[in-house]
């Protein structure tokens, strides 16, 4: 567990490097002190928060779906819950009358609550169905999340210019949305969630030597997917109200955690969400420091996800 | 006899779809029970009704005097083990790793094997490999570590009972024979074991009672002499055997397939 306590050190440092950069941007900046003031309370604290809650969120979740679908390649994205959780959105944004629009930031996070947790209901029973196939469930995922994609396609033919701004800017993820209303909503849904899922690592250890040998050593496994899975779809619907989608974080933060210090939940998940939070930070602080644009997270994560996520197959192949 | 000793497990009347139809078994605390029969008699479902992983649709099992369906898993899982055919991991999970998390209350990643157990199963050299990389053999044996480590100071205690449905599956003959013998070991520490098996030679010389089913019934269970006779290993086999007796070591002889015409 060597290299674990190295990764800890490694992960910690950068976490507190990254939020002091970010909010150092302003801090060092040479406008007049008020204002630096209101910016770092009204801009740069929701945005830090922000960028730690929805990462921490989508790797854990992702960490944690690997492990109750079995499958090594699940991710919040790839199986869909963050395209159901980003219908919803879609729907809220395009075709809530305009009396309904100063509520909507209260209505999005739960829209997007009960948009991922009826796609994460058909992966469940999906999952059952084809247990033991694990490309049926990825598929049947990609299945979902393109049948979603295309009925935003339709939803942005029959909507107006402002709305279509606004939707693209939540397709493509980012971590500028939130203010500190939504966080106060957002934050203890993540939390609670994130805290749920680590709280139940051990008995998804067991899970890895599959259901039977799970249920013989003490876990009841059908409620422990059930509630496993309603966290992760609390935790990414939560994540997708305040951030968009935002993709590749929860399959790549794991899998390459899974490397380095091995598969045991009850380190892989707290790590995930700390290395999950980390990446948005650097994600965050890239786009203060390219002022001029601002980058779409999801541009960010998979350009540094795909060569990443190659890498570590290579690697993974070797070793095993 | 009978009255002496409180039965671990006992089953009446067990009806189990068309898979089960038992009317009274039942296991007594020490004791080393193989499970016989052709494929499909109905072993591995029998282990999993004892086991109270399945359900049936009527009679009573009783764990300890206990009706089955109320022992929550949690402390189902502190009396008795189980091993079932067929386990598979997608990860690249090390054997120490994949131990680790079934051995109650470590904390630590380190699992250490106790002597008894490496003697028979000779797991530790390859703790460091990924699951993956093992091969059929290989991976039983950790397979078996793993389901007694579970209950490893029950077995200490002699209080534990261990289901195995074909634990000496894919295992070289000095491996067979070294679980074999590890199975009798732990149950003359007074834990009780029930196991099924293909080897009907073993089966006699390392049990103490023998469980012979047929289409879901158990069409004899007592001593192996008593229970494998020619008479009854031809109905459920269907096959002729001869059968020889050298040092109290009993010896059978498969010699042809009873065809059907």
């Amino acid at each position: 567990m060597n290299q674990g306590k190295n990764v800890v050190v490694a992960l910690t440092i950068v976490f507190v490097l990254a939020i002091c950069s970010v909010l150092g941007v302003v801090f060092f900046s040479d406008i007049e002190p008020a204002l630096k003031q209101h910016i770092t309370l009204q801009l740069q604290l929701p945005l830090v928060i922000t960028a730690i809650l929805v990462g921490a969120a989508l790797a854990s979740s992702g960490a944690t779906l690997q492990v109750v679908l079995r499958n090594p390649l699940a991710d919040p994205g790839i199986v869909g819950i963050t395209s159901g959780a980003s219908l919803v959105a879609a729907a809220l944004l395009l075709l809530s009358p305009s009396w309904a629009q100063p509520y909507l930031h209260y209505l999005l996070p739960f829209g997007c609550f009960i948009g991922a947790l009826a796609t994460t209901f058909v992966i469940y029973r999906l999952a059952r169905k084809f247990l033991g196939s694990s490309t049926a469930v990825i598929l049947s995922g990609i299945a979902i999340s393109t049948l979603a994609g295309a009925i935003i396609a339709w939803l942005y033919l029959f909507s107006d210019a402002s709305a279509l701004r606004n939707l693209t800017f939540w397709l493509m993820g980012s971590v500028y949305q939130t203010n500190w209303p939504i966080l106060a909503v957002g934050a203890p849904l993540i939390i609670g969630a994130v805290g749920g899922q680590i709280f139940y690592a051990a008995s998804l250890n067991k899970l890895y030597a599959g259901d039977i040998a799970a249920r013989s050593s003490g876990v009841d496994v059908e409620k422990l997917t059930e509630r496993s899975l309603i966290l992760c779809a609390v935790a990414v619907g939560a994540a997708v109200s305040m951030a968009g989608s935002i993709a590749f974080v929860g399959l790549l933060v794991p899998h390459i955690l899974r490397l380095m210090v091995g598969h045991n939940n009850r380190w892989l998940l707290p790590l995930s969400a700390l290395a999950g939070a980390s990446l948005l930070l650097l994600v965050a602080l890239a786009s203060e420091l390219t002022r001029a644009i601002t980058l779409p997270v999801s541009m960010v994560t998979a350009t540094l996800g795909g060569p990443l996520l190659i890498w570590a197959l290579a690697k993974g192949h070797v070793r095993g | 006899m009978e009255n002496q000793q409180q039965p671990i497990i006992s089953l009446s009347n067990i009806k189990l779809k068309k898979r089960l139809n038992i009317e009274r078994l039942h296991a007594k605390k020490g004791e080393c029970i193989y499970i016989l029969g052709p494929n499909g008699a109905g072993k591995s479902s029998l282990l999993f009704v004892i086991a109270g992983m399945i359900a049936t649709d009527s009679g009573n099992v009783l764990l300890h005097n206990k009706a089955i369906e109320q022992w929550p898993l949690a402390s189902l899982a502190n009396v008795r083990t189980l091993l079932p055919q067929h386990t598979q991991s997608s990860f690249h999970l090390s054997v120490r790793e994949y131990l680790s998390f079934y051995v109650p209350s470590t904390v630590a990643d380190d699992v250490k094997i106790p002597a008894l157990l490496e003697k028979a199963l000779e797991i530790t050299s390859f703790l460091d490999k990924t699951l993956t990389q093992l091969s059929g053999g290989e991976r039983q044996r950790v397979e078996l570590g793993r389901v007694l480590l579970q209950l490893w100071h029950q077995l200490q205690k002699g209080e534990a009972l261990v289901l195995l449905d074909e634990p000496l599956q894919g295992l070289d003959i000095r491996h067979q024979y070294a679980v074999a013998q590890l199975v009798q070991a732990l149950c003359s520490k007074g834990n009780t074991i029930i196991m099924s098996c293909h080897d009907i030679g073993l089966s006699a010389n390392y049990s103490n009672t023998i469980w012979l089913m047929q289409h879901g019934c158990i069409v004899g269970a007592g001593k192996p002499e008593a229970v494998l006779t020619k008479g009854n290993l031809e109905t459920v086999f269907e096959c002729h055997f001869a059968i020889s007796k050298h040092d109290n070591f009993l010896e059978f002889q498969v010699c042809a397939p009873i065809s059907l015409e």
